[in-house]
């Protein structure tokens, strides 16, 4: 216990990080997945088969081995482009960028299937008396399409962030100095490797409860009104 | 204007990121990785120490650089070091064949010899017919791997990703002995009443062969001019007693080996 009081102050530090890292990481993949989940409902058959073949190969591939590939193979690449064109010699990537949109990248292929799922399960009645009324594809989209969406897609999406926060802690491998790093790192430095491994373990516990309790509120809210169907 | 001064200073931003070169002038962007007592260690402020660290910034002091250093993950080390994320990897790595077809090494800054630890009351005898069938932890993608497959070919080798976890498995009794560094190793030992119960095995092992030449630091290959300004301030810590002062503070004795 002693060891863990003396770290305390990077416990808390990784813990500001692996929120902020997972928040960022579901802006992104919210924003990708329903771009692509309306690329596969709305877009033309080059936009579906484009997204299709971004969410087989995303969801096929190990989160591991994507981060390792989009960070490090991005990064080279990016060295090897500078070195071609002459107009760079070495541009870093930033670990907290390359990892957010590393996550980005690998949840918004689930977020697309749920968005997709979600989609399905909206009654058409809904877009035909959108339709009856009048309303423009952007009136639809915001008034009537999203909320709805929302509603149904909560809990698929509630699912995923619970697995995205849980794959921040990967990104240690990109040197990021998240919670699980400065816990497994303090563990080893003072010998004592449990003690950090509990703490980890109730922090992402009272994470997991929290994300419960906001996403209960959510539900409560973009499902309201379902009964008048 | 406000708008134009921030674009401005976007603009100066810009410029200034894609005009940083590999190796800006006087700084030596170092990779370590903590968790490796007595050698790199995360300090509770989140500031770093152990003794590779201190040795680099003796060799960054030498050198009339300052050492700005990174710490990452074991296994993602190499692959930021190919990625131009650092310059030089000081992180007790040692030389070896497997590692030399990536990575350039400097001359060899330690070289400590490797043991066997098992329980005291164990009885085990280090060699092919006493570890027959026993099994021995050993962290993976070192040189410990290659020794256990050329001496005991009999043992039953268990590999892990760092020698960590192979200390808890034979804790828990799951593993009969650990092939590790003998400086950790006895670090470890020392660390906890817990621990005391076990002993180094069969006295120091040297092998050139699985073991390498020593450690190093880790380079990319064809860094011909920052290898040998390192090689250079590696003979000048010797030459003028610093390392040895280093050394001894750490270990009670010189560890450079030869």
């Amino acid at each position: 216990m002693a060891d863990l009081w003396e770290y305390r102050w990077l416990l808390f530090v990784g813990t500001g990080r692996t929120i902020a890292l997972g928040l960022s990481g579901l802006m992104l993949a919210l924003v990708i997945g329903l771009a692509t989940a309306a690329a596969r409902i709305g877009g033309g058959r080059i936009a579906d088969r484009l997204a299709r073949g971004y969410t087989t190969f995303v969801r096929s591939v190990p989160d591991l081995c994507m981060m390792l590939l989009l960070f490090f193979g991005g990064q080279t690449l990016l060295n090897h482009v500078g070195h071609w064109t002459g107009w760079w010699d070495y541009l870093e990537i930033n670990a907290f960028a390359a990892g957010a949109l590393t996550i980005g990248v690998i949840f918004g292929a689930y977020m697309a299937e749920s968005f997709r799922g979600a989609h399905a399960s909206i009654p058409r009645g809904q877009f035909e008396a959108a339709a009856a009324f009048g309303m423009s594809r952007t009136q639809t989209f915001r008034q009537v399409t999203f909320p709805l969406l929302m509603g149904y897609a909560l809990p698929s999406l509630g699912v995923n962030w619970m697995v995205l926060l849980k794959s921040t802690a990967l990104v240690s491998v990109l040197g990021l100095q998240d919670l699980v790093y400065f816990a497994t790192s303090a563990g080893r430095s003072s010998r004592n490797p449990f003690a950090f491994l509990v703490a980890v373990m109730v922090i992402y516990l009272l994470l997991t409860a929290l994300s419960e309790w906001v996403l209960a509120r959510l539900e409560r809210r973009f499902t309201r009104g379902r009964t008048l169907r | 204007m406000p708008n134009r001064l921030s674009l401005s200073a976007a603009a100066t931003a810009l410029t200034v990121a894609l005009a940083a070169p590999a190796l800006a002038e006087g700084t030596l962007r170092v990779a370590i990785s903590t968790g490796y007592p007595p050698f790199n260690v995360l300090n509770a402020d989140g500031s770093f120490g152990g003794f590779d660290v201190d040795y680099a910034l003796l060799l960054c002091e030498r050198m009339k650089m300052t050492c700005e250093f990174t710490d990452i993950e074991w296994d993602g080390i190499i692959p930021g070091l190919l990625a131009n994320r650092y310059d030089a990897i000081i992180a007790s790595m040692g030389i070896t064949e497997e590692r030399k077809q990536q990575i350039a090494f400097s001359d060899p800054y330690y070289q400590t010899p490797s043991t066997l630890i098992a329980r005291a009351d164990a009885g085990l005898s280090a060699d092919a017919a006493g570890l027959s069938g026993k099994a021995i932890g050993v962290q993976r993608a070192t040189g410990h791997e290659c020794y256990i497959q050329r001496e005991w070919a009999e043992a039953d080798m268990r590999s892990y990703p760092t020698s960590d976890e192979a200390y808890l498995d034979l804790l828990a009794g799951r593993i009969d002995a650990v092939l590790v560094d003998s400086i950790p190793g006895q670090d470890w030992i020392a660390s906890d009443p817990a621990h005391a119960v076990f002993t180094p095995v069969g006295g120091d092992i040297y092998d050139t062969e699985c073991f390498g030449e020593g450690t190093g630091i880790g380079l990319r290959q064809g860094e011909t001019e920052l290898r040998e300004a390192l090689n250079a301030a590696i003979q000048q810590t010797r030459a003028d007693g610093s390392y040895v002062a280093l050394s001894t503070e750490y270990f009670g004795r010189d560890i450079y080996g030869q």
